[in-house]
């Protein structure tokens, strides 16, 4: 039992070892330890210009870190890009979400990698087909309904429908084995936030693990398995969030044994 | 709901008709003013001036959505023509082969805007402003002031032929159009023209080669130069280099008119065909009206202005419409 749990415990589906990134003379990340299991949330937290937003793009593929490892799967892997990490099931959703407004929630889901049937040696679109398959694959896995909205332009859509069309688009694949979601509650009132991390449930109820970026610790705190803290490009902490609190985590993100950090202008 | 007053549901009722109302509101004017005006032989007349409008409106409707937009269309036909017209007159070439080199030579000259833009990073307004001269000035050498007529009969068939009563012209007009609203809304071509122009990071990051999406509109868009060049020389029996002016503040009249937004991302190919009438019917009333030349480009200007200004006024009611539908569902979600 014990055994197996311990198995369990170190059943990393993404490692990363010593990740440091520089921007010109700017250390954003120093020596950087992350890891995500299997099953779980993990929340990535840290003040503003932490790194974290850099972390995960060096995770996604965006940019290639300077020195470090990743690991997929026990397995060491180099990103060479966006489309390299996502054929590998590394998935993500940033900050802006990347919806063309214009178009309706499926062909955002389907964008670059279409349905399409052939016809005189030409492809031909199966929009009816995209719309099923993304209305069904909302209503399934995130238990989200778009209503009179289906066919609508994602600009007509609620924050929380747009938040669902591009988790959507990124979920949809067979394959995915992580997501990776930066900020995805920030520009959002207090009711499709709930849907949003209950969303997330939801994913990682259905095998998908997830990181999650969020400035709101009560978020976080809803949640994750694990909360990762990041300071001035330093990991200082990683915590299981059951054992831990926000006092303990925020005294982790600001630092609380730097005294000197903490704004003292009301006595100078 | 039941804040809605009658005249918001007028309003309403507009917008969604859009360039069609504008249409319907121009034909009974012209109607009314001009009694010639619904006669057989003047709608056929009207539609035969617009095929032109049409064939150029269809491109750039897929040049705008993505983003772009083309100064160059005007002397692009000018520079074709005079060039095929050699080619017919000067070399002897078979008129076919004519045609089919006009066409590939009207792509090629629309590859060369669209290198030129995703190449250095140019903004297209600068690029095709600057094609515009240039492919003007290469009309005006090529022809040395020359006008060509009198075109071999097997080419002037094109321009003068009525098949089932309508002009040849009008033919490959309408069924230009039907193939454009295909390639809009059915292919990879028309999403991805769409995803570039209304978020070209979204598109970038959904792995869709947006450069070589905007050359092949520009492609698209001179290859449609070639074909209204064709048309428009077959038709006047004539080719001269300073023709086709003023061709792409038409072409792009129409199509916002017909509802395609100037900031890229949504177009309407139907639309455009409808703002190609729209103008092809005033103009045609101002003639049969005997409205001066120079009237008339004032009067035209003025109403495309007029029009370009409905169309966002439209933009704005449906936009106000549809915020008000996502509170109602919003409602609706929680109760
Ligand atoms: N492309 C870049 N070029 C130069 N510096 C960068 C770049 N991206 C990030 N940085 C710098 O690296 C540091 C870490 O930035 P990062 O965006 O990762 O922080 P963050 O934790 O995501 O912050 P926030 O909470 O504000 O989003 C910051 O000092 C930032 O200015
Ligand atoms: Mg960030």
């Amino acid at each position: 039992m014990n055994d197996a749990k311990k198995r369990q415990d170190e059943d990393f589906v993404l490692e990363a070892r010593g990740i440091t990134k520089n921007f010109g003379g700017l250390r954003a990340l120093d020596n950087v330890d992350f890891s995500l299991r299997r099953g779980e949330v993990m929340g990535l937290v840290g003040d503003n210009g932490a790194g974290k937003s850099t972390l995960i793009k060096i995770l996604t593929g965006v940019y290639p870190a300077d020195a470090g490892e990743i690991l997929l799967e026990r397995q060491p892997v180099t990103l060479r890009s966006r489309q390299h990490a996502k054929s590998l099931g590394i998935e993500a959703v940033y900050q802006d979400l990347a919806l063309v407004d214009t178009l309706e929630a499926s062909a955002n889901v389907f964008l670059g990698s279409e349905i399409s049937n052939p016809l005189l040696g030409m492809q031909f679109l199966d929009n009816a087909k995209m719309r099923t398959e993304a209305l069904n694959l909302l209503k399934n896995k995130l238990n989200i309904q778009l209503g009179s909205n289906r066919k609508a332009p994602v600009f007509n859509l609620s924050g929380g429908q747009k938040q669902s069309v591009a988790i959507g688009r990124a979920i949809y694949r067979e394959h995915i084995k992580i997501l990776v979601m930066d900020e995805p509650t920030a520009a959002l009132g207090p009711e499709e936030t709930e849907k949003t991390l209950h969303l997330i449930r939801t994913l990682r109820d259905h095998g998908i693990p997830v990181i999650v970026i969020a400035h709101n610790l009560e978020h976080v705190f809803a949640v994750s398995e694990r909360i990762t803290v990041l300071r001035r490009g330093r990991m200082v902490g990683v915590r299981s969030t059951a054992e831990s609190s926000k006092t303990e985590i925020l005294g982790l993100i600001i630092g609380a044994e730097e005294k000197e950090v903490v704004p003292s202008s009301g006595k100078a | 709901m039941n804040d809605t007053t009658p005249a918001k549901s007028v309003q309403k009722l507009i917008a969604r008709l859009g360039p069609g109302f504008v249409l319907i509101v121009v034909i009974l004017v012209a109607a009314f003013m001009v009694p010639r005006f619904f006669t057989t032989l003047n709608l056929i007349n009207v539609l035969y001036q617009s095929s032109i409008y049409i064939v150029l409106a269809v491109g750039m409707t897929f040049v705008i959505t993505g983003g772009g937009i083309d100064l160059s269309i005007g002397s692009q036909v000018a520079l074709i023509s005079v060039v095929m017209s050699g080619f017919i007159h000067a070399w002897g070439w078979p008129v076919g082969l004519a045609m089919v080199v006009a066409i590939f030579f009207g792509m090629g000259l629309g590859a060369v805007n669209g290198f030129v833009i995703t190449g250095l990073r140019m903004p297209d307004f600068i690029v095709t402003l600057a094609a515009m001269e240039t492919f003007r000035g290469f009309a005006l050498v090529h022809s040395a002031g020359k006008i060509w007529f009198d075109f071999p009969s097997s080419f002037r068939y094109i321009g003068i032929t009525r098949w089932a009563g309508l002009p040849i012209p009008t033919i490959v007009a309408l069924i230009l159009a039907a193939i454009g609203y295909y390639i809009y809304h059915k292919t990879h071509f028309g999403r991805y023209t769409i995803a570039v122009g209304g978020n070209r990071t979204a598109a970038i990051y959904c792995g869709i080669p947006v450069s070589r999406y905007k050359v092949f509109q520009y492609v698209l868009m001179g290859g449609l130069c070639g074909l209204a060049a064709i048309l428009i020389t077959s038709r006047l029996d004539s080719s001269q280099a300073t023709m086709a002016q003023g061709y792409e503040i038409h072409t792009i009249a129409a199509v916002i008119m017909g509802g395609t937004s100037l900031f890229g991302g949504s177009g309407n190919v139907v639309g455009s065909v409808v703002g190609a009438l729209i103008l092809g019917i005033i103009a045609n009333t101002m003639v049969l009206l005997g409205v001066d030349y120079f009237w008339r480009l004032v009067v035209t200007g003025l109403l495309i202005v007029l029009a370009v200004g409905l169309n966002q006024w439209r933009e704005n009611v449906m936009r106000e419409a549809s915020l008000e539908a996502v509170k109602e569902t919003a409602k609706e979600s929680t109760s």
